[in-house]
């Protein structure tokens, strides 16, 4: 399989400021893409709480992703995802988190805040007064069992500039969704059910994914299907001292890279499998061979 | 399939490592290798495994240890590992005892090392491997009144065949030392994998090719432990070669790199701590963790690497033997221990392929940042843009500039 791939990047000297418009673009194929996967999943369904054009100050998304999985009998888990950024600072925040601690009211414009889960608080990590060029690119499948939706964006090729802004994929080993996002400063915040925990599980903060090379020395190995580490039980309060912790394996198009080159580098994988790096954690995704 | 998983604790004054005694622990290594080889040989004729060398070869008072044959159709290897004095240290360099590993047609089962045979040549030798307690580096070893244990567990399903055995003092203080040892079937052949403290020692097959892994390297990444916790452990683990021990050429750019798993039941991570009151250590899951009870074998100080070993239900022992949870490991305690230590699962990848330099080679790998327009042109989302796409695109008539509108 492949990533069906939008490409939405443009140039920084429009008038205006085109990110709004980039945004927008890629809330219409969120939508859609979220249409079809709810179709395939009747039993986990993915809302889109807030949308970009719902705050003119306050850009971003506030995702709620109901799982298969339950916290208690007849009771289903439910995740909640943001990511939101005010251009007129350049602030982003991003957070994730059980929907049951988000506050519609609790700031972020209309998007709320999450009293619990793993919360990055503002920070400025967007130069939205200067006339620089975005790097924007969504990456997608509806395969069934095999989804995801990734939207990267990159300002420059700081590695303070570049992000994830949607991150839903589905986790092979228990069916249920993975959700989050990582911020332009590198911050992740992403969450996963753990199916051996019976819990909720939280990406650790700068290392999402777990690595399969060896840090400093050659051979750089690439690993395809990348698969996540989890936070300090001190995000999960219901975890215990001791705890074991199953696998959470993303879908077979996204794998890891200890690239040097992070968002939007290209690898050429043998067999003529191209991968596209989407954000600034190494996460690369399949995508369609170029037309030559 | 059958999971044998079983262990022997020696008390005080019991446990030495140079004794032909009945019931020693090199002989119950050599009883457990044998068993071992008797489940896995009928299902492997062309690698068969086979003791060329016991405790019981030893001819010398202070040199005893063991010589396996890993069987290969065309490449058989021998592995020999045995102590050549009592006086040994307390790290990876400073240890006596030698692992050796070579093709089988350098070596001649003769009563040279004192007993152990004669190399003409090696693939390896290390001083690696551990069999006595030494208290503190330059001391004088101890040999008597030592307290010990040895943990085996092995498997014989075909084709995914492999042997653990671990052994050393009881830990008292953090020059304490021990052994671990992994024997995995790959496609290949048989790959050793030895480790003492942090130090690594193995060999694996690739294709027609063998790949070292040296102490100086880590047997893979580990992140660093997150913070708040002592520990976090994973599984999926490999050997993975060393590029310093390779000869050149051995990876091919772009290559689909092929490499020995672990079982699922071995753990390895970072140890945060750096007081012996964790070494020799055991972890009872509850409930959410499946049952599962963890040992800890490769106990090594702040900052190296720690190996565990899971054991779930009720394994098969070997005759006369003992269970895991008859060695007086330190038992974790969850009131005591506050600190939380994590035991992670990581799922076996699709597909590893690997480049053998720390910078894209700009052919299979690039980012338009480090290639700038090249990079652009060849980019396969950017391309299009150059071309066509989002923005403005050169005119296909009059002048260039000024241009007209953006």
């Amino acid at each position: 399989m492949v990533a069906t791939v939008s490409h939405f990047s443009r140039r920084g000297d429009a008038v205006p400021y085109p990110l709004p418009t980039v945004l927008n673009q890629v809330q219409a194929e969120l939508e859609s893409w979220v249409a079809t996967v709810n179709s395939q999943n009747p039993g986990q369904l993915l809302t889109i709480f807030k949308k970009p054009a719902d705050d003119a100050v306050n850009h971003g998304w506030t995702i709620k992703a109901r799982l298969l999985a339950e916290t208690s009998p007849g009771v289903k888990a439910e995740l909640l995802s943001q990511w939101v950024m005010v251009p007129a600072t350049g602030n982003i925040t991003n957070a994730v988190g059980r929907a049951s601690d988000h506050n519609p009211a609790g700031g972020n414009g209309v998007h709320g805040s999450l009293s619990a889960g793993t919360i990055n608080a503002a920070t400025a990590a967007y130069t939205i007064t200067q006339p620089l060029p975005i790097g924007a690119v969504t990456a997608r499948s509806t395969a069934a069992g095999q989804e995801y939706f990734l939207f990267s964006l990159m300002q420059h090729t700081y590695t303070n500039r570049m992000g994830l802004p949607i991150f839903i994929a589905k986790d092979a080993n228990s069916g249920n969704w993975v959700i989050g996002t990582i911020s332009m400063a590198g911050y992740a915040a992403l969450a996963a059910w753990n199916g051996l925990l019976g819990n909720y599980v939280y990406a650790k903060t700068n290392d999402p994914w777990w690595p399969d090379y060896l840090s400093g020395f050659a051979p750089y190995l690439f690993r395809a299907n990348a698969a996540m580490q989890f936070l300090t039980p001190a995000f999960n309060p219901v975890v215990g001292p001791l705890a074991r912790y199953g696998p959470v394996t993303l879908p077979n198009d996204l794998g890891v890279w200890p690239s040097t080159a992070r968002a939007f580098g290209v690898w050429l994988a043998p067999g003529q499998k191209w991968h596209l790096a989407m954000g600034p954690s190494g996460l690369l995704v399949q995508i369609p061979a170029p037309m030559p | 399939m059958t999971l044998t998983s079983c262990a022997l604790a020696w008390g005080s004054g019991q446990y030495n490592w140079c004794s032909k005694a009945a019931g020693s622990v090199g002989l119950r290594i050599d009883e457990a290798f044998t068993a071992f080889a008797a489940a896995v040989n009928p299902n492997n004729p062309s690698h068969p495994l086979a003791v060329l060398k016991n405790h019981n070869s030893a001819t010398g008072t202070t040199s005893f240890g063991y010589v396996w044959q890993l069987g290969h159709p065309s490449v058989p290897i021998v592995l020999g590992f045995w102590n050549t004095t009592l006086a040994q240290g307390n790290s990876s360099s400073s240890a006596s005892a030698t692992l050796r590993l070579a093709l089988q047609s350098a070596y001649t089962a003769d009563s040279g090392n004192a007993g152990f045979g004669t190399f003409a040549s090696t693939i390896l030798a290390g001083s690696r491997g551990l069999t006595h307690y030494t208290p503190a580096a330059g001391a004088t070893p101890v040999i008597a009144n030592l307290a010990g244990w040895l943990g085996i567990a092995f498997d014989d399903t075909p084709g995914a065949e492999w042997f653990l055995w671990a052994h050393g003092p009881n830990y008292t203080d953090l020059y304490t030392a021990n052994f671990v040892g992994l024997l995995l079937r790959t496609e290949n052949g048989w790959a050793p994998c030895l480790y003492r403290g942090s130090a690594y020692l193995g060999l694996s097959q690739t294709w027609d090719r063998y790949m070292l892994l040296n102490g100086t390297l880590t047997l893979m990444a580990f992140p660093s432990t997150p913070t708040g916790l002592i520990q976090q452990v994973r599984n999926g683990l490999y050997l993975v070669p060393n590029n310093g021990f390779l000869a050149t050429g051995t990876y091919l750019v772009n290559g689909i790199s092929q490499r020995p798993r672990f079982p699922d039941c071995l753990y390895a991570g970072n140890n945060q701590i750096s007081t012996p009151a964790r070494l020799l250590a055991k972890a009872h899951l509850p409930a959410g963790g499946g049952g599962a009870r963890f040992y800890q074998l490769g106990g090594s100080s702040s900052s190296a690497i720690d190996f565990w070993y899971r054991e779930e239900g009720t394994p098969q022992l070997l005759s006369g033997w003992g269970s895991w949870e008859s060695v007086p490991f330190t038992l974790y305690n969850p009131a005591v221990d506050s600190t939380p230590m994590a035991f992670c699962e990581v799922p076996a990848p699709a597909t590893f392929t690997c480049r053998p330099a720390a910078l894209g080679d700009y052919l299979n790998e690039w980012g338009p940042s480090v290639m700038g327009l090249p990079g652009v042109e060849q980019h396969p989302l950017w391309s299009t843009q150059a071309t066509g796409g989002g923005g403005s695109v050169r005119p296909g008539s009059g002048i260039l500039w000024p241009r007209g509108t953006r």
